[in-house]
């Protein structure tokens, strides 16, 4: 230590005498080097627009710093290390040093004690890394490594340097995945901006860590983030099966039964005991996640049933409940909010469909009525002259909507709507006769109140012969006037009432 | 471990307590902080986990500012003289501390949560978190300013009251603490500070001033020293807006000044406009232009008054020339030139050259060169206007330098631009100028030239054409001769020993007098004429040359009398003299016999050569003993000489009539002291008939141009009523001439008599267009 000392001391004399004696120097840089060999320094004195361990003429500014093992030393003892201790030097240039950075340029400008001074002392990064910034500002080019990846994000967030942090994160998208789960687990949180960085990264490549053999090494953090994303492309009940892998991996549900027949001491059973209730908190937390809905009956059946102490009994009788129903059975408005009834998107759908669900809501005007709502995503999608929805059941019936988004022959300047009754051939027509009432709406999705509602169609037959009817619902200019709020996104919702449907003896 | 980055305790109010002490040093000037260390610091909280402390953080930012500026609060109010210099000291301080705070200290608390905070917050909700540096202004705004705001503002009043009185002023107070309302302003949309507080007060202290100082000094020095002071004091004015107003409020001090110092006294100066030109005080008119110019609307007055003057002055100028209806060209021109050239000095001089005061000039001048009492219903101007351009470029007893005639020209050329009839201009010019051309009278080509490009540039190619012509013609001719005596040369052909040169002149383009009489041409002559006869039509088939006779000159050498004289003669005379190579005396009737002179012209003549004793009358009896003795004697009366061939269009009434029974003989008793005699003719003189005649020619022009332009619009428009017909042939006609309507209505007339026009049936006062 205090060798080492003596050497950076006597240094600055050896560089005074440079103007004088171009021999002399040589042969002192010569000694010097043998001296500082550990540190690998390298004579940078012929590239003047360079940042430097060793001063040249050109240099007008030195920067202190610690060297690692001193900031290791300083970590144990106090948060600061002394700065007349400070063991690290680079030489740098001003004007450079102010050029690519705002902050740096304020701070030798700004007129407090670092504006007047040579050195600059900065207490708390190693001076390695600093260097590499400095040769950032220099190139804009920043050596980044899974070494130093975490100290260089946060030296560039300290120091505001955005494009550094820009970067580290494209690094970070590069790297690979088995790295990436080091990282993960390395992360002490130091950082919660890097940590997110990393959840995202993973995310992004969610069946690699979702799969059955690595599933385990997860974060309950990161589990739970990747099971609230749409975008897996893994089948649900694969999804399942790596979920109960983490769980027995990770808690003691699943070893509790046999704990329970090992006699065991009072305060034991008193500690097992809220250990297991906390895991029950994760576990049910986890499977709310789990969207059960999207599962085969027969996958619920051999797959999840067998574990089904361990699954909330709400999420398995939400299961069967939707899987019994009839497909044709629109869907509830209120099941739209429940994200478990959604299916997780395919992640490699470029081109848009427009949307064919029809959804059932209580109509607020009328108690009796039965009504849906068909939101046509995508709209501009359409490509063909008549839309068509999918088939769905009420009154008895089979019923379809058609739309015609850019007019067609009867209503040429109208977006035009229809009722179509699905026939079944083998039945005979008078069992087809329907004497109905029903009228159809356009959702205003701007302005709830200003939701055109057009006349109602008394006492229209449906039958073999005459299965569809409908009429023009609004102009196609209205229509397609985006500050009037009947398409919004891309979407356009068209709803049906349907205020009677008495069947007629033939 | 994290390079030495690793997880730490956070002990929040130790290192507040750091931040606190370094922040408390920028806010009081202290240039010995390490901002490294303290944004360390605040780069520490603002990233501890798992909780961050960047609202405490700002709460106790906030905190702190408001303790500090209460500090300086009473720091200010403890100050028992001199507020502004301390409350300036100490807003500087603060101002710059929260600047380095802002950009440097904060940076990252700013950039990381305060924006963040200020964008989640919902639309249209006041926010409840600012910037460091707007939150500190905010604080030294309702905590320190509104406290002592009235107190201030007094200072600066007073300072700016003293500056104004002449006396030493910190001048940087005051410019100080206006940049420091508007910094205040920055955190507010409202932005009454400065509006309100600053310039609103700034603005009506200046109009009490400057108010009760106007009306002050126009009472004690008189109108003609205030303009000076006011255009002194709105300079001052304008060098204090700089220091003391922002730049916004420049222009609303312009205006207020010039509402002062100037609006409110406009009718006293816009009164005194017509003694300054009377007495002709150039400085004052100048700065009352320079006073008036200044706000809007205040010339227009002045412009009137200027008109008017010019009018006066000239009318009154043109009432001093003598002999009203015969005036002399010269002192005519001349004297409207004065005019002009007097207040056009005065507008350079006085007016700044003003566009407005050209335009005013220009006006008068048309009024006094077109509508004086020697031009009262007369196109007297462009008649004397051309007969003193004709003074200016013919040779006489003048002989300018020839810069100083283009710049006479060239005055003329500008006076012209104010003639009316600018045809009358044409017709005379264009007259004047033949008789240069044929007569060889004119100073220089080049002048000439001078003259025809300044006319061209006044009024168009179309109104020189014909000039432009008329120098063609002699550059041909002088080309012509050239060739013809090649012709003759190399054809052995001989026409005598006389020297003989032709111009030939294109028809159409010259001013000329008809010939008046028929002529036989001379024996000696007859040989000439036909040898160019017989040339041109080889060289130019299909053209006819039309001799002109009365315009010829001839130079005849004599032999009759004791010496040799050389006769300068027209053709006539030289036709009459020729006569007495062969013969000793002849008759009358003789000399009609040979010349086929008509009565009028014969006597003319004859009276010029006996008026310049050459020839001598006697009767009968006398003549039979001359004969006789001159016969003895065998006096030679050879009719040797040069002739040359010059137009001349002077034509001359017979002033005398000889008797039938007259007998004629050479004087052989003439003599003179001169060996060269130019005869004198009264072909030289203008008469008043050749004058009269000139002005039917304008007329009958002018109806053929009326028709003409009428016969256009008529075509163009296919119908059109009276009034309107009428009112198109003068806007047609403007540009040459000012017609009036008897005239149109007569040339509309002709041309329904000539089935051009015809009238709408059964209204009489509309036109269609026939053929």
């Amino acid at each position: 230590m205090e060798q080492k000392m003596d050497f950076l001391n006597v240094k600055p004399i050896e560089l005074e005498l440079q103007g004088l004696s171009i021999a002399t120097v040589k042969n002192n840089e010569q000694w010097d080097l043998d001296g500082f060999n550990q540190y690998k320094f390298v004579d940078e004195s012929e590239y003047e627009d360079q940042p430097s361990f060793q001063k040249n003429l050109s240099h007008d500014l030195t920067f202190l710093l610690p060297t690692l093992d001193q900031l290791q030393d300083g970590a144990d003892s106090s948060g600061h290390v002394d700065q007349s201790h400070l063991r690290g030097r680079i030489y740098a240039h001003k004007e450079k040093v102010a050029l690519k950075s705002e902050y740096f340029s304020l701070l030798l400008t700004n007129g407090m004690k670092e504006s007047k001074q040579q050195e600059i002392s900065i207490p708390n990064i190693s001076v390695d890394i600093f260097f590499e910034i400095l040769m950032f500002l220099y190139t804009s080019e920043l050596s980044v490594n899974q070494e130093n990846l975490t100290s260089m994000f946060l030296v560039c967030d300290q120091f505001l340097l955005e494009d550094g942090k820009q970067i580290c994160r494209d690094f970070i998208k590069t790297l690979d995945n088995l790295i990436l789960e080091r990282f993960l687990l390395e992360d002490n949180g130091l950082c919660s901006e890097l940590t997110d960085l990393y959840i995202e990264q993973v995310c992004s490549n969610s069946s690699f860590f979702l799969n059955i053999e690595r599933v385990s090494k997860l974060g309950k953090d990161v589990l739970i983030k990747v099971l609230n994303r749409d975008d897996i492309p893994m089948k649900e009940i694969d999804i399942f099966r790596s979920t109960i892998e983490w769980v027995s991996c990770n808690t003691v549900l699943l070893s509790s039964s046999s704990t329970s027949t090992t006699t065991t001491t009072t305060t034991n059973n008193s500690n097992s005991i809220l250990i297991e209730q906390q895991d029950k908190n994760l576990v049910s937390k986890v499977f709310h996640l789990i969207r059960f809905p999207s599962i085969d009956y027969e996958d619920m059946v051999s797959v999840v049933e067998p574990y089904s102490h361990l699954i909330p009994s709400n999420l398995l009788l939400e299961s069967y409940r939707f899987l019994s129903k009839p497909k044709l059975i629109p869907m509830n408005e209120n099941d739209l909010l429940n994200p478990r009834l959604t299916p997780r998107k395919k992640p490699n759908q470029t081109t848009l469909v427009p949307g064919c669900d029809v959804i059932s809501f209580q109509c607020p005007d009328h108690k009796k009525c039965y009504s849906v709502s068909w939101p046509i995503h995508n709209f501009s999608a359409i490509k063909s002259q008549k839309h068509v929805s999918n088939c769905f059941e009420m009154y008895g019936l089979t019923w379809k909507m058609w739309a015609y988004p850019a007019g067609e022959a009867k209503h040429s300047d109208s977006f035009s709507v229809y009722l179509e009754a699905v026939r079944v051939k083998e039945k005979e027509s008078y069992e087809f006769l329907r004497n109905t009432t029903f009228f159809f709406g356009l959702v205003n999705q701007k302005n709830k109140t200003l939701c055109r509602h057009y006349p109602s169609s008394p006492n229209v037959l449906f039958n073999y012969e005459k299965s569809v009817w409908g009429n023009g619902l609004i102009e196609l200019k209205l229509l397609y006037d985006k500050s009037l709020g009947y398409m919004d996104n891309d979407c356009v919702t068209i709803q049906l009432h349907i205020l009677e449907c008495i069947a007629l003896d033939g | 471990m994290m390079n030495g980055l690793g997880r730490q305790d956070i002990d929040f109010n130790t290192i507040w307590k750091n931040i606190a002490d370094q922040v408390y040093k920028i806010l009081t000037g202290s240039q010995n902080v390490s901002a490294m260390f303290l944004y360390e610091d605040v780069y520490k909280l603002c990233i501890a986990q798992p909780q961050p402390y960047c609202e405490p953080l700002y709460e106790n930012i906030k905190k702190f500012f408001e303790q500090h500026v209460d500090q300086i609060l009473l720091i200010i109010l403890d100050t028992k003289s001199d507020t502004i210099s301390e409350y300036l000291k100490q807003w500087k301080l603060f101002f710059s501390g929260c600047e380095l705070c802002n950009k440097v200290i904060f940076r990252y608390l700013n950039l990381n949560w305060i924006n963040k905070k200020i964008l989640d917050k919902k639309f249209g909700h006041p926010p409840d978190v600012y910037e460091i540096q707007i939150l500190g202004l905010m604080i030294w705004k309702e905590r320190l300013f509104f406290k002592i705001k009235d107190r201030v503002l007094k200072c600066v009043e007073i300072l700016i009251q003293k500056d104004r009185d002449g006396e030493l002023v910190q001048h940087q107070f005051i410019s100080q603490f206006m940049e420091s309302l508007i910094k205040l302003d920055s955190v507010d949309k409202d932005r009454t500070l400065y509006l309100i507080e600053y310039e609103a007060s700034y603005l009506e202290n200046t109009r009490q001033f400057y108010t009760r100082e106007s009306v002050a000094f126009i009472a004690s020095s008189g109108i003609s020293s205030y303009m000076k002071k006011a255009e002194t004091r709105i300079d001052e004015e304008e060098q204090r807006s700089q220091k003391y107003l922002n730049s916004s409020s420049h222009d609303k001090m312009r205006r207020l000044l010039h509402s002062i110092l100037i609006e409110k006294h406009k009718e006293l100066l816009q009164s005194e406009c017509i003694n300054y030109l009377k007495d002709e005080k150039l400085d004052e008119i100048y700065n009352m232009y320079k006073l008036l110019s200044r706000i809007e609307g205040g010339l227009a007055p002045v412009l009137e008054t200027v008109q008017k003057y010019i009018q006066h002055v000239g009318i009154d100028a043109i009432k001093s020339i003598p002999d009203r209806n015969n005036p002399d060209p010269k002192i005519y021109v001349e004297t409207l030139l004065k005019i002009y050239l007097q207040f056009s000095s005065i507008i350079k001089k006085s007016f700044n050259n003003d566009v407005s005061f050209i335009t005013v000039l220009d006006l008068a001048c048309h009024k006094i060169f077109n509508q004086n009492h020697i031009t009262r219903n007369t196109t007297k101007s462009p008649e004397l206007l051309a007969k003193y351009c004709d003074m200016l470029l013919k040779k006489g007893n003048k002989q300018h330098e020839e810069i100083e005639l283009e710049e006479k020209l060239g005055q003329i050329i500008v006076l012209f631009k104010y003639v009316d009839d600018k045809d009358v201009f044409q017709k005379f010019y264009s007259k004047m100028l033949s008789r240069r051309l044929i007569n060889g009278t004119s100073v220089s080509d080049d002048i000439e030239k001078f003259m025809i490009t300044g006319l061209k540039q006044a009024c168009g190619f179309e109104y020189t054409s014909k000039f432009q012509r008329m120098f063609n013609d002699i550059t041909l001719s002088a080309e012509t001769n050239e060739e013809f005596k090649n012709h003759l040369i190399k054809n052995s052909l001989s026409i005598g020993k006389i020297d003989f040169s032709i111009l030939v002149l294109t028809s159409g383009s010259w001013s000329l007098h008809s010939q008046t009489s028929s002529f036989i041409v001379p024996q000696e002559l007859t040989l000439c004429i036909s040898a160019f006869q017989q040339y041109y039509s080889t060289q130019h088939q299909g053209r006819k040359l039309n001799w002109l006779h009365h315009l010829c000159k001839a130079e005849a050498k004599s032999f009759f009398a004791k010496k040799s004289y050389d006769f300068q003669v027209t053709n006539f005379q030289l036709g009459i003299l020729l006569i007495f190579n062969t013969q000793e005396s002849v008759s009358l009737e003789e000399i009609t016999k040979f010349t086929n002179l008509n009565e009028n012209e014969l006597s003319r003549t004859l009276q010029s050569l006996i008026e310049a004793k050459i020839l001598i009358s006697k009767k009968k009896d006398q003549n039979s003993i001359n004969n006789n003795n001159n016969n003895n004697n065998n006096n030679n009366n050879n009719g040797e000489g040069n002739n040359s061939l010059v137009d001349s269009a002077n034509n001359m009434q017979p002033s005398s009539s000889s008797s039938s029974t007259q007998e004629y003989t050479v004087n052989s008793a003439y003599s003179n002291k001169r060996s060269k005699v130019k005869v004198s003719s009264s072909l030289q003189k203008e008469t008043p008939l050749q004058n009269e005649e000139t002005y039917k020619g304008i007329d009958e022009d002018r109806k053929l141009y009326l028709q003409a332009s009428i016969v256009r619009i008529m075509k163009a428009r296919k119908t059109m009523n009276h009034v309107s017909l009428i009112q198109e042939v003068i806007e047609h006609s403007r540009l040459r001439f000012q017609p009036n309507i008897p005239m149109i209505k007569k040339c509309i007339e002709q041309l329904i008599e000539k089935e051009y026009i015809t009238r709408a049936e059964g209204e009489s006062d509309r036109y269609l267009y026939a053929a």
